[in-house]
């Protein structure tokens, strides 16, 4: 029997030893990572809404998350998630591409300032244009905002300067921007703010070319600060609520999460300390017949995200995770207002019960 | 004279004081008040789960139809910002056009302090909604006074807080008073949806900056005094007139006029002071 190449190939490089024959929580795609995450590191997350399930999992799974922009302690817990406080290391929302990313990188050490600074919104009311849906009504006043956005700025590079692993979910090739100074928009003007102008807003569909180079740019700019870092790319399974490409929305889905995927791949292979994780295989594979995908065959179930978690902490982290193995902390309430309540309580009492 | 019953935590001491005061002076009777002080241990604890201490119900069974001033809760504000919060915080309200935050301090979303601030004043908001429920006449909800500006005065009177000031500090006044006037309005908000009426602060109680006047400052931290007492029964007779005209229209002929320093305050009943009454 002729020799090649195949002969002396591993067991995960044959779909039907890898993929079809095996259960959907054998199926493991992840080759061994250029590094690993130690418990010590702090790692920082951002990225479309899938990031979102793999900040909450890192929260809670013993490691140092990284989170430079708290609720004040006098917010409740859900209050707190309310207002996207913890959801990512800082309260930037979700950022769906790289250019998103590296303009909040520019904005927030002072090299862009873009045009569409703020949105008024009624009622005095004001909303940031780049995270449009970060508190509940917006902003109540302008002053509000601007004190809120240098806060903001100032934990975007506390997160930068910091983080030891930056973990990225790209999200999006499609994009709005603005034609006068570039400025991208998570969500298109007017959606959750704002008003669409077709003479100053533009659809952009980002090439694959593009999402590296701003990808690069944006490592370059985060090695200056911090040349310590590494980064692990994922891109996220989640297709596309709508396109305005013209095109039919699974095929629009497609190409976007096609470009992504061949984006991450050349810069893990030009790029030191640059890792990726399939995230979006192990959801969206033909191995998992659907079962991940919720009924809207859109939203990652709790089983598809727990077992992206297990896998990701078995392979970055050396941790090996039954499913569903993961307890969520309750935290704690404001220590200073229950003595507070209490002094009050007691200082009341007093007067109260005073006499003239 | 007017009945009226008047309800309220530790606030009401300001307007007890003011009434004795008025019947020592031979005045005040143009008010004939039930002072029903939920501090005291009659009535405690005035929520019993989600109901109403029996005690109290019975108080206004025994008063139907009298109207009723409310002066419920009133320092849920001072949790927040009486003293520097260890993690220094400030924030502006809505209709503030310019506003210069504390140094130093984090700057928290209003909304997210209102929300804070709302949880915090649930059991007060819960009484106010169950006392509005048993009364059957006209009710109103007299807003707490003012924070004291002076870091000075309080550090002078520091009531239960003597041992954290030192520690933490008087928080700024501006502070104190953006946090005050939230409180309010969320009172006025839960009075306008039990339509209640809602009484404001007397105005001259104010200075400037929205804290409370000098003259109106208790020897204690965060209540107002006899004086400031004296001016809210003035707009608690207003308010009677206008909501309960008739009773006010006895007291315009003279009727009940002139009880003599013998018609102090005598009649108490486990917090239940009638202050006028012999």
């Amino acid at each position: 029997m002729a020799d090649h190449p195949y002969r002396r190939a591993p067991a995960e490089a044959f779909w039907k030893g890898a993929v079809s024959g095996l259960d959907v929580f054998d199926v493991d795609p992840v080759t061994p990572p250029a590094f690993t995450i130690a418990p010590a590191d702090r790692v920082a997350s951002a990225g479309s809404c899938f990031a979102q399930h793999i900040a909450r999992y890192l929260k809670t799974s013993g490691f140092d998350f990284l989170v430079t922009e708290t609720a004040h302690p006098i917010a409740a817990p859900e209050d707190a998630e309310a207002f996207n406080y913890g959801v990512y290391t800082a309260r930037y929302g979700n950022i769906y591409t790289p250019r998103q990313l590296l303009q909040l990188f520019q904005r927030a050490y002072g090299r862009f300032a873009p045009l569409d600074d703020a949105w008024e919104a009624g009622g005095g009311r004001w909303i940031d244009p780049f995270r449009p849906q970060i508190q509940p009504g917006g902003f109540a006043s302008r002053a509000e905002y601007d004190a809120d956005r240098a806060q903001h700025f100032t934990a975007v590079r506390r997160a930068f300067e910091t983080l030891d692993v930056f973990v990225f979910t790209l999200g999006l090739t499609e994009a709005w921007r603005s034609r006068e100074d570039g400025a991208v928009y998570p969500l298109c003007p007017g959606v959750a703010g704002g008003h669409f102008d077709p003479a100053r807003h533009a659809f952009h569909n980002f090439t694959a070319g593009e999402i590296v180079a701003d990808m690069v740019a944006f490592l370059d700019l985060l090695r200056s600060v911090n040349p310590r870092s590494r980064v692990i790319l994922t891109v996220s399974p989640v297709p596309l609520v709508a396109t305005a490409s013209g095109r039919h929305v699974l095929t629009a889905t497609t190409y976007s999460k096609a470009v992504l995927r061949v984006a991450c791949e050349q810069l893990v292979g030009e790029q030191p300390d640059v890792a990726y994780f399939p995230s979006y295989e192990l959801v969206t594979g033909p191995q998992t017949r659907g079962r991940f995908l919720a009924e809207d065959l859109r939203s990652v179930t709790e089983e598809g995200v727990a077992n992206v978690m297990r896998l990701f902490l078995k392979h970055h982290c050396g941790i090996d995770v039954p499913r569903f193995g993961i307890e969520h902390a309750v935290p704690a309430g404001d220590a200073h207002l229950t003595a507070m309540a209490e002094l009050v309580r007691l200082n009341c009492d007093e007067e109260a019960l005073a006499r003239d | 004279m007017a009945r009226v019953l008047i309800v309220g935590n530790s606030h009401i001491a300001a307007v007890t004081k003011a009434q004795v005061r008025r019947v020592k002076a031979g005045s005040g009777a143009d008010l004939d008040p039930i002072f029903l002080n939920l501090s005291t241990e009659a009535f405690r604890p005035a929520l019993v789960g989600d109901r109403i201490n029996p005690a109290i119900r019975a108080v206004f069974e025994r008063e139907a139809g009298v109207p009723v001033v409310c002066l419920i809760g009133g320092n849920d504000h001072n949790v927040f910002g009486l003293l520097n919060h260890p993690q220094r915080f400030d924030f502006a309200l809505p209709e503030e056009s310019a506003v210069s935050f504390d140094p130093g301090a984090e700057v928290v979303p209003f909304e997210l302090v209102r929300r804070a601030m709302a949880r915090a004043m649930e059991p007060r908001l819960k009484l106010l909604e169950l006392v509005r429920q048993l009364a059957n006449g006209p009710s109103c909800q007299l807003e707490s006074p003012p924070p004291v500006p002076s870091a000075a005065h309080i550090t002078a009177h520091p009531g239960a807080f003597a041992e954290r000031i030192p520690v933490l500090g008087v928080a700024p006044a501006g502070l104190r008073a953006r946090l005050w006037r939230l409180h309010s309005d969320l009172f006025r908000e839960a009075c306008a949806r039990l339509d209640m009426d809602y009484v404001p602060a007397p105005p001259e109680m104010l200075d400037a900056d929205g804290c409370l006047v000098e003259k109106a400052w208790n020897d204690d931290p965060t209540h107002g005094n006899a004086r400031y007492g004296e001016r809210q029964l003035i707009q608690i007779a207003e308010w009677m007139r206008a909501v309960a005209p008739a009773p006010m229209a006895e007291t315009d002929t003279g009727r009940g006029l002139g009880r003599g320093p013998d018609s102090q305050p005598a009649t108490e009943a486990g917090g239940m002071r009638r202050a006028s009454q012999p």
